[in-house]
């Protein structure tokens, strides 16, 4: 704005100077006249002597500026009623009066001094001999003297007549002028926008500051020769184009970040630049030339570009992605679904976001996730569940959906980001595999019952005969079948719990009882159908707990047949019941055998993981009961934990809220 | 010594359930037809009976249900049997007097079919 602003006040004060110049003109043009009219009056004759007297009095009085005459000596003999008037003084004042004695000495000025008394007497005359001085009030005053000598026919010696023009105004208006047109130039030139004043149809450079002379890389020597020639390779650019429109219709024309490439050093350097080109008009309205304001936002467009082809580039992976993406402001409401999303939808953009994301959730599971979802919104926290969603045919389909908030650098929440992926397939896979396992299991417990149910009949109906008359041992050998028997009755139960725990079915049946009999119980029970292994009970407390009696035990037993299962060398137990804080109790069961890797105890409690030993095959089992223990125990929120070493044998733990109800 | 009548579909447990049942004494009828409990019951005039949860797609606590209802039938009690785990409550809701889980000890079994049908005093 100011750039434009600055030609304008100085084209008003050109104007000014050409009417300063014009009525000065005008004033030489009218004393010129008059001395014509003077001079022919003179030659010619009708006016009487005294007449023509009269005459030569009136056009002195009415010369327009000050007019004095002198005699050799500087004194004033003559001063016209310009002069009084200007001037102030008074015929009597100055009449004889040396010149610088005027005025208060006006015109005691050095310079004008050496010219009267140099100047004047080796010339005869002197024109337009431009002054400045301070005045009595200390103002800066500019005159323009013009002298010539005058020699009376009467009066021997010569005269001179000086006139005396005050040229303040028009001087100080010049000045102005430059000043403006100086700090308008220094403002082009400082300014860090690429400027350039064009000329004429050619586009000739009248001025170019240094920013565009840089950029233009053509050195600092452009001005006066056209745009087109100091930068051939613009040509090609469809530049010439933009400027001849802009010049013949006055209409600007602005771009934004439109490439450009110059020719630097023999190389063509490419850049981006915001520039408007503007009509120049003179003052009569005509368009003379073409300016140039420009700014080069190369980094700025280098940078945005680069935005937009990585935005690009997500949008084309998150398209490309099977997974359903989908973008949320920090409120929760969808801003962007991409293109899987859509698909299964069936909807276009538009029509999908103006619709409320909830409704397409299964009824089910509906309010939960709104809820879950609100929780997220609040705390900033990840989400993660499984839901169904319903799809373009009515059908709900089971999705596992993960949304992460986006933070920005200050830790506000820019945006979520939410991922769906289905699991429709696995979730039934899961389903058959859960029904086949129960069925499974069922079935297998249909002939162990039959098989346990005539072992046991054998066994009892055996007693009543006499078994001395058999020569085989029959008894030891159903107590085996038995004993397998159980142990398959084991297994099955294992899965089942397997099975339940995964569905989310395992039901604890609590009961409130004394854990140190409970573990006492348990092991006189071992004991009785293993009668070879050696347990050790220490009871450092006391303790009533409320848990599901059944299930405890099955941990315990996990833990003493682990026990005696990796300790192929022994058969040495200790089990010990402490409280392990004033809020929990907890059981330990020791064995001295073959021991854990450290690597391996982050894994036992792993579903299906087996600890491996020399020969794989040495431990039987499916990798379950640390698994189902780890489970069951969680689920009475206690701990479950092992401490070993290899070769220094194991010893598990778990603990139980003393105070569970 | 009772007579018990013994209702599953699978014939192996039906009849390793009445090899064990008499050689403890009783007299056992082993069915495979549900729908025919009844029947099965007045013509055999039985003191109890055992009953599966699940057979051949009928439902045993249906069967358990109905019988209960049945003035003629009501008074025999009935244990029920299952593999399945945690239904032995909505067996007992069904009106059954005991629930066994599928595989059981023999003597688990005796036991229970003895507390119902010789009852010590103080227990019903």
């Amino acid at each position: 704005m100011q750039v434009r602003s600055t030609p304008e006040s100085t084209m008003e004060q050109t104007q000014r100077v050409t009417e300063l110049e014009e009525k000065l003109l005008r004033a030489r043009n009218e004393l010129k006249n008059l001395r014509q009219t003077v001079n022919t009056r003179n030659t010619g004759s009708g006016i009487s002597p005294s007449g023509k007297e009269e005459l030569k009095n009136s056009i002195i009085d009415n010369i327009h500026y000050p007019l004095l005459v002198l005699d050799e000596d500087l004194r004033v003999v003559f001063a016209n009623k310009k002069y009084y008037k200007e001037y102030g003084s008074k015929v009597e004042k100055i009449d004889g009066e040396l010149i610088y004695d005027l005025g208060n000495g006006q015109w005691n000025i050095s310079q004008l001094k050496k010219i009267l008394e140099t100047t004047l007497l080796t010339k005869s005359s002197m024109n337009n001999f431009e002054l400045k001085y301070k005045n009595d009030e200390g103002q800066e005053r500019y005159i323009c003297l013009n002298a010539s000598e005058i020699h009376l026919k009467e009066s021997p010696g010569k005269y001179i007549m000086l006139s005396i023009e005050d040229q303040t105004e028009k001087k100080l208006a010049e000045i102005r002028l430059k000043e403006s047109q100086h700090k308008y130039k220094e403002m082009i030139h400082s300014s860090t926008s690429l400027i350039a004043i064009l000329k004429g149809p050619e586009m000739i450079i009248e001025t170019a500051n240094k920013s565009i002379k840089k950029v233009w890389g053509k050195g600092d020597n452009v001005e006066g020769r056209s745009l087109f020639e100091v930068l051939p390779e613009i040509n090609e650019q469809g530049m010439p184009e933009l400027f001849e429109k802009v010049y013949k219709t006055g209409q600007p024309y602005t771009a934004k970040e439109r490439p450009i490439k110059h020719e630097v050093n023999g190389k063509l350097v490419p850049g981006y630049y915001n520039f408007i080109y503007q009509p120049q008009r003179n003052l009569e309205g005509e368009i003379v030339g073409v300016s140039v304001i420009a700014n080069d936002v190369t980094k700025q467009a280098l940078l945005n570009r680069k935005i937009r082809k990585s935005e690009r580039e997500f949008r084309e992976l998150v398209n490309f992605m099977p997974h359903k993406i989908n973008m949320a402001d920090p409120d929760g409401n969808v801003i962007f679904y991409n293109k899987s999303w859509l698909d299964y939808a069936g909807k276009e953009l538009d029509e999908f976001l103006a619709e409320p994301w909830p409704l397409m959730i299964h009824p089910d599971e509906r309010e939960q996730v709104v809820e879950e979802v609100d929780h997220c919104l609040k705390t900033g926290c990840d989400l993660e569940m499984e839901l169904r969603i319903e799809d373009k045919n009515g059908d709900y389909k089971w999705h596992l959906c993960r949304a992460t908030p986006v933070i920005d650098d200050e830790g506000n929440i820019n945006s979520w980001l939410a991922s769906s992926t289905e699991i429709q397939k696995l979730k039934e896979e899961e389903q058959r595999k859960e029904d086949f396992l129960k069925l499974v299991s069922h079935e297998l417990k249909t002939p162990v019952t039959s098989i346990k149910g005539y072992v046991q009949l054998l066994l009892s109906s055996l007693q009543e005969q006499a078994l001395k008359e058999l020569n085989t041992p029959v008894k030891p050998y159903l107590k085996r079948i038995e004993g397998q028997v159980e142990r398959l009755i084991r297994l099955i139960s294992e899965m089942l719990d397997l099975s339940r725990i995964e569905q989310n079915e395992l039901e604890l049946q609590k009961t409130e009882f004394n854990l140190n009999e409970h573990v006492e119980e348990l092991v006189e029970d071992l004991k009785y159908s293993n009668k070879d292994i050696e347990i050790e009970i220490q009871n450092d407390c006391d303790c009533d707990v409320v848990a599901d009696r059944d299930r405890i035990g099955q941990v315990i037993i996990n833990f003493v047949t682990n026990a005696l299962k990796y300790t192929p060398d022994g058969n040495r137990v200790e089990i010990r019941v402490f409280n392990e804080s004033p809020d929990n109790v907890a059981v330990t069961v020791k064995d001295f055998g073959i021991g854990i890797d450290e690597k391996e105890q982050q894994q036992i409690f792993k579903r299906f993981y087996r600890v491996s030993g020399n020969k794989d095959d040495t431990y039987a089992g499916f990798g379950i009961g640390l698994y189902l223990s780890s489970k069951i125990i969680e689920r009475h929120n206690g701990k479950i934990m092992v401490n070993s070493a290899i070769g220094e044998g194991s010893e598990f733990t778990f603990t139980l809220p003393i105070n569970q109800n | 010594m009772a007579k018990i009548l013994i209702v599953d579909d699978d014939q192996t447990i039906g009849f390793m359930l009445k090899d064990i049942l008499e050689f403890n004494g009783h007299e056992v009828f082993v069915s495979q037809k549900p729908r025919r409990t009844k029947e099965n019951i007045l013509e055999y005039k039985v003191d109890l009976i055992l009953l599966d949860k699940l057979i051949s797609g009928v439902d045993g606590t249906d069967i358990c249900q109905e019988l209960k209802k049945d003035e003629e039938v009501a008074e025999v009690p009935i244990i029920m049997m299952s593999a399945l785990h945690n239904v032995g409550d909505i067996c007992k809701e069904a009106g059954a007097v005991d629930f066994l889980s599928k595989p059981f000890d023999m003597e688990t079994l005796n036991n229970k079919i003895n507390s119902i049908l010789s009852p010590e005093p103080g227990t019903s």
